[in-house]
Parts: structure tokens; sequence; C-alpha cells
């Protein structure tokens, strides 16, 4: 089973080697389940928040925090690159802070071949069940931006409407595969 | 007033004439031009080390040079017309999220603060607070007809432009919810994490 785990980074980190990131996950990030926590540790009114998404294929960290960015900004690329991916049978989404981009492309019998790009050059490259990888995907955006909605964060508010349409629609796209 | 109106209507021309990406794209690194020690960087071209800053040393700098009120992150200290109405804003920010105090602290050699993203990048050494400032205004002014299509949302877009007055020197611009989130160089400058 594929999951997705969505983290804001706190305020004020001085961060160590990328690599050490990993091993110590909640020394340098909140959880976006911790409603509490990002209440008392981040501003909502700022136009971008960093963080990271944690994807799992069962026990297998496949894209881990050492690819921390913006964690909505991945958010709604990744909801713009399924779109693209049922549209087009391929999508991107560009990281904001530095030039890394996931890309997502159809292959035969429902698979999906996603691929991570540092610079253009493909770091990392994986295959998985079409429905798996969108269903995880899409209830980790989901659940990401229930919290965004719940805590009334400013910066989506004029756009929350769209962002639940996009989310229903592409839940709907995955019933109807 | 008027040189941003004839920017303005360049951008535009330009925009119908090449049309300009709206998609992010890459430009491939070449080599490490830096290298990132656990608390300094060295330029490899000169040898020259740049111990890293703290977060309130930007802070006081970015406050000093603009001589700005307070420190708060939605203090503007600069806003640009894009047309129709809208401004994008270059605001104080924070080190680790957006506006000036981020383009410093994670680009610029003299206020880098050491926090380092995967691919990180860095501007040549040797240019002032206000160098930068004004490269924001450039390439915003430069892509003001992308902007205001794409650069209002929460997705944002990616525009471009040149350090130096160089085509040798990309640099990526990321404007978010009407507001400049960073600026870096793209493609060239890139550091190798030796920590």
């Amino acid at each position: 089973m594929i999951t997705a785990k969505s983290y804001f980074l706190k305020a004020n980190m001085k961060l160590p080697p990328v690599e050490q990131l990993e091993a110590n996950v909640n020394q340098f990030f909140i959880s976006a389940e911790d409603k509490k926590e990002i209440q008392k540790q981040l501003s909502l009114f700022d136009p971008i928040y960093p963080g990271a998404i944690e994807l799992y294929d069962g026990d297998q960290l496949l894209i881990g925090v050492k690819y921390h960015d913006s964690v909505d900004g991945l958010w709604l690329g990744i909801i713009t690159m399924l779109h693209q991916v049922m549209e087009l049978g391929e999508g991107s989404v560009h990281f904001i802070y530095q030039p890394i981009s996931l890309h997502m492309k159809e292959g035969q019998q429902h698979n999906i071949f996603l691929s991570l790009l540092e610079q253009s050059v493909v770091k990392e490259e994986w295959t998985m069940a079409k429905h798996d990888i969108f269903q995880a995907l899409i209830t980790g955006a989901e659940q990401f931006f229930n919290t965004l909605f719940d805590l009334n964060f400013t910066f989506i508010q004029a756009e929350k409407e769209q962002v639940k349409q996009n989310i229903r629609t592409l839940s709907q796209l995955l019933k109807n595969m | 007033m008027f040189k941003k109106y004839v920017v303005f209507l360049l951008s535009l021309l330009l925009m119908a004439a090449s049309l300009l990406p709206t998609s992010f794209s890459e430009v491939e690194a070449a080599s490490y031009d830096w290298n990132i020690y656990s608390s300094s960087i060295e330029f490899k071209a000169t040898g020259q080390d740049f111990y890293n800053k703290s977060c309130g040393q930007v802070n006081n700098a970015t406050q000093g040079y603009f001589r700005l009120p307070t420190t708060y992150a939605n203090q503007t200290i600069e806003s640009y017309s894009v047309g129709a109405g809208k401004y994008v804003e270059l605001n104080f920010g924070g080190c680790s999220t957006y506006g000036m105090t981020h383009i410093l602290s994670r680009h610029v050699p003299e206020y880098f603060i050491g926090n380092v993203t995967r691919i990180q990048s860095f501007f040549n050494p040797g240019y002032s607070i206000g160098y930068y400032e004004n490269l924001v205004e450039q390439i915003v002014y430069e892509n003001a007809y992308q902007i205001l299509q794409y650069g209002f949302t929460s997705s944002g877009t990616a525009v471009y432009g040149n350090a130096y007055g160089n085509p040798a020197y990309p640099v990526k611009l990321i404007i978010k919810g009407g507001k400049v989130i960073t600026m870096y160089s793209s493609g060239w400058g890139i550091g190798e994490d030796l920590r």
C-alpha cells in the first residue's frame, strides 16, 4: 500500500545535512495532522510553507524529508500533475525552492512511472500501480488541505472551493478508472 | 513611471514574440562552483570563504539597508506594478520562507545562514543587498504579463531573467500569491555539500 504524509518545517530551524534530516524528522518538522502544534508554532498568514512529503510503498521510503521544499507548493503541483496524467498521460510538478521535479507518466497495464529529477537529470525512478499511487496522493492532498482549511490558512482561502473541487474530480475519475 | 510603462509594454511584445514558457523549466548544471562546509562556504573560482551568518544578522542587515520600521514578515520593501492595477510585493519575509531575507539567507554568499537544500545554489560574491532588490525589480518588469496571469494564485509562477546583465547567468524568480517568494541562480553557482 502506498501512503503519503505531509510535514511543515518548524520555524527558525538550523538544518543539518539533508541526509540527517530523515533520522530526526520530528525534531525539525511538524506533522500536518498535528493541528495544535501547527497553531502554536507557525504563522497562518504567510504565502508559502516550507515542509516535505513522505511517500512510502509499504515500509519502503520512496521520497523523504531530504527533499524538503514548499509543502503547499508540492501538493498544489501534485493535484495539477494528477489531472495532467488523467488527460494527457503524463505530468510534472516542479519544486519551488530548488531545481527538482517529479514526473509521472502512464505506462502499460495500468502502471505509472514516477521519476524524481534533479536539474533535469533522473535521480530515482519507480514503477507502481496507477490506482495505488493516485489513491495515495489524492488522500494525502485531501488530508493536507483539510488541515489548511480547518486552521484558516489565509493564502489558500480564495481558492478553497477550487482546490476542493479539483480533489473531488480526481476522486471521481479514480472511481471510474 | 514612464520607464516602467515602457518596460511593461516591451515585456508584452516579448511575450507575444517568443511565447515565454508558462511552465517551470530547468537548466542543466555544469559542475560545482562552491564547496559547502559546516560553518562556511568556499567560492572555488577565487578560494574566498564566507562564514555562515545567523538569521538575526540577515534580518538586521535587511532592516538597516532598507531603513524599515519593522521586521514583520509582511513588511513591504517594494511593490511593483504589473498592470491591471495589480502589484507584486517584495516583503521582508523570513529566512526559511520567502521574501528578501529568504533570498539573502539562502542564496547570497555574504548572508548565507547554512541551511542547505538538496540542490543548493549561490549568486557570485561581491554584490550589495540593493543589487538583489534591483534584480528582482528588473525580472518582475521583464515578465509582468506572465506574472499578472499566474503570479497571484496560490500555485504561483516561475519567471526568468539574467544576473550581471549576462545571459550566461540565468536567474529564476518565483512569485506566488502576488509576493516574491525566492530568487536563485538557475543552473550555475551550485554548491557541493561536503559537511
